[in-house]
């Protein structure tokens, strides 16, 4: 309830230009109920209105922003454009976000942007907690290729390794799946990349890109236990798809060695397996080492040929 | 705290004075959590924000929304009269109901000035929230630019 405290101006003294520059402007309460692309058409009325679409807290992407006059422009194209310039312009926090009919992009590489954007402004709501991973992943049931940085990854698993092992519904159009630059020792990166390979049935192609991190140097390392029960966490799940799967940067630590024996042992159509050590950080010898293990574990395919890189 | 068993007077910022019964009262919860806040020992409850014209409007409408037995088809038939108002009258009935924390007059203020620039060219909007075109034709052809999907 308004307060003596809260008074606002006295409007009918007031002239009415000055009145029309009142901070609770009817147009801001306009603002958030048109369609964003009537938002940002805002920015034409004056000088002070160029940019107030930015602060926008809830924004809704959906059809009234795909549909262009413009049919030569694909919607790949529209919908990087627009992302783009969400992602140069707007600032401050987004309590809401909805994103919807993207069923024309196929491809989804293009949600990397949409996630970096995301991961700088919105406000994680308390309801939203761990299940957010979840929730994200219910948005794109159609997912077929889908490409996160550690980044993301951290974003996405709301910074903490506590995720439930499965998805409420599984990617079962997913084919591709590309995680680069991620740190496996890391329980807020490990957690949701082994979430989402248990969650995805029909991938065809892994690739995994390793960023070295010291131990020293992680925020929450994977404890010794998640590590050991990696295993027995896949043991309702054969990935009968999967054909090939790309390791780059594997320096052999305990939690890498494991992500590659479980790939070998889960997947009977497995053709190829190439993995790359990081030479920078291991020695020769202990890339020997590593080669030798890895030749020792099992592989449901007959067929599968694992190709080590030592870049000699 | 004022027992709500009296005419309670609303003074707006011009002297003018609303007497507002019981039955109106009570139905109106702004009005409650204004007459328990103020702690007042009078009747009389000042709103130095909002002018007499104003608050006539405001007033009637919340006579009406509180009528004893009114139907949805007069109460519909009663707003669609009630916002027949110039832009900056809705303004200042917009900013009334603010002041006051009605969020039922303010939305349907809010949803009368959505209905009056829906599908409008951009000059009759700024006409509506009184806007002065400060762009130069470069300038703006620059905002075009810069928000070139939304504008196409």
């Amino acid at each position: 309830m308004m307060l003596p405290k809260d008074k606002k101006l006295c409007s009918a003294t007031l002239p009415p230009d000055v009145l029309r520059n009142l901070p609770e402007n009817v147009l801001d309460d306009i603002l958030i109920r048109v369609p964003l692309r009537d938002a940002v058409r805002t920015s034409i009325l004056s000088k002070k209105w160029r940019y107030n679409w930015c602060r926008l807290p809830e924004l809704t992407l959906d059809q009234t922003l795909w549909d262009s006059t413009n049919q030569s422009i694909p919607f790949v194209t529209r919908f990087t454009d627009i992302i783009y310039h969400l992602l140069v312009l707007h600032v401050g926090p987004i309590t809401k976000f909805i994103l919807s009919d993207i069923a024309n992009l196929g491809n989804y590489s293009k949600i990397d942007n949409l996630v970096l954007f995301l991961s700088r402004n919105v406000v994680p709501s308390p309801e939203a907690g761990q299940h957010y991973f979840t929730k994200y992943f219910e948005s794109f049931p159609t997912l077929e290729h889908l490409h996160l940085d550690y980044h993301s990854l951290q974003f996405l698993a709301a910074g903490s390794g506590d995720i439930e092992a499965k998805l409420s519904s599984p990617l079962n159009y997913l084919k591709c799946l590309c995680l680069s630059y991620i740190c496996l020792d890391e329980l807020a990166e490990l957690s949701p990349a082994l979430c989402l390979i248990r969650c995805s049935p029909y991938l065809q192609d892994i690739q995994i890109k390793i960023e070295y991190v010291a131990l020293n140097k992680l925020r929450f390392p994977v404890p010794d236990d998640v590590v050991n029960e990696i295993p027995s966490s896949f043991s309702d799940v054969t990935l009968n798809h999967l054909r090939s799967v790309k390791f780059e940067g594997i320096t052999g630590k305990k939690t890498e060695m494991e992500l590659v024996k479980l790939l070998l042992a889960k997947s009977p159509m497995l053709v190829r397996m190439l993995i790359q050590p990081d030479i920078e950080n291991g020695s020769a010898e202990t890339r020997l080492k590593v080669l030798t293990e890895i030749t020792k574990f099992p592989r449901a395919s007959p067929k599968a040929e694992v190709d080590y890189n030592s870049g000699v | 705290m004022m027992s709500l068993g009296k005419l309670i007077t609303l003074k707006t910022n011009d002297n003018e004075e609303f007497k507002l019964d019981k039955t109106v009262a009570v139905k109106l919860e702004i009005i409650k959590n204004i007459v328990q806040d103020v702690d007042c020992t009078s009747n009389v409850i000042p709103l130095p924000n909002i002018d007499g014209k104003t608050m006539t409007k405001v007033v009637k409408y919340w006579k009406k929304h509180s009528e004893e037995g009114v139907t949805e088809v007069q109460l519909k038939n009663f707003d669609q009269d009630f916002l027949k108002m110039s832009h900056s009258e809705l303004h200042d009935v917009h900013l009334a109901a603010k002041y006051l924390d009605d969020n039922q007059l303010k939305e349907v203020i809010i949803q009368e000035f959505l209905d009056r620039i829906k599908g409008k060219p951009i000059e009759e909007i700024r006409e509506v929230f009184g806007i002065v075109n400060d762009y130069t034709p470069e300038e703006e052809e620059e905002v075009r630019r810069e928000n070139a999907w939304a504008f196409e």
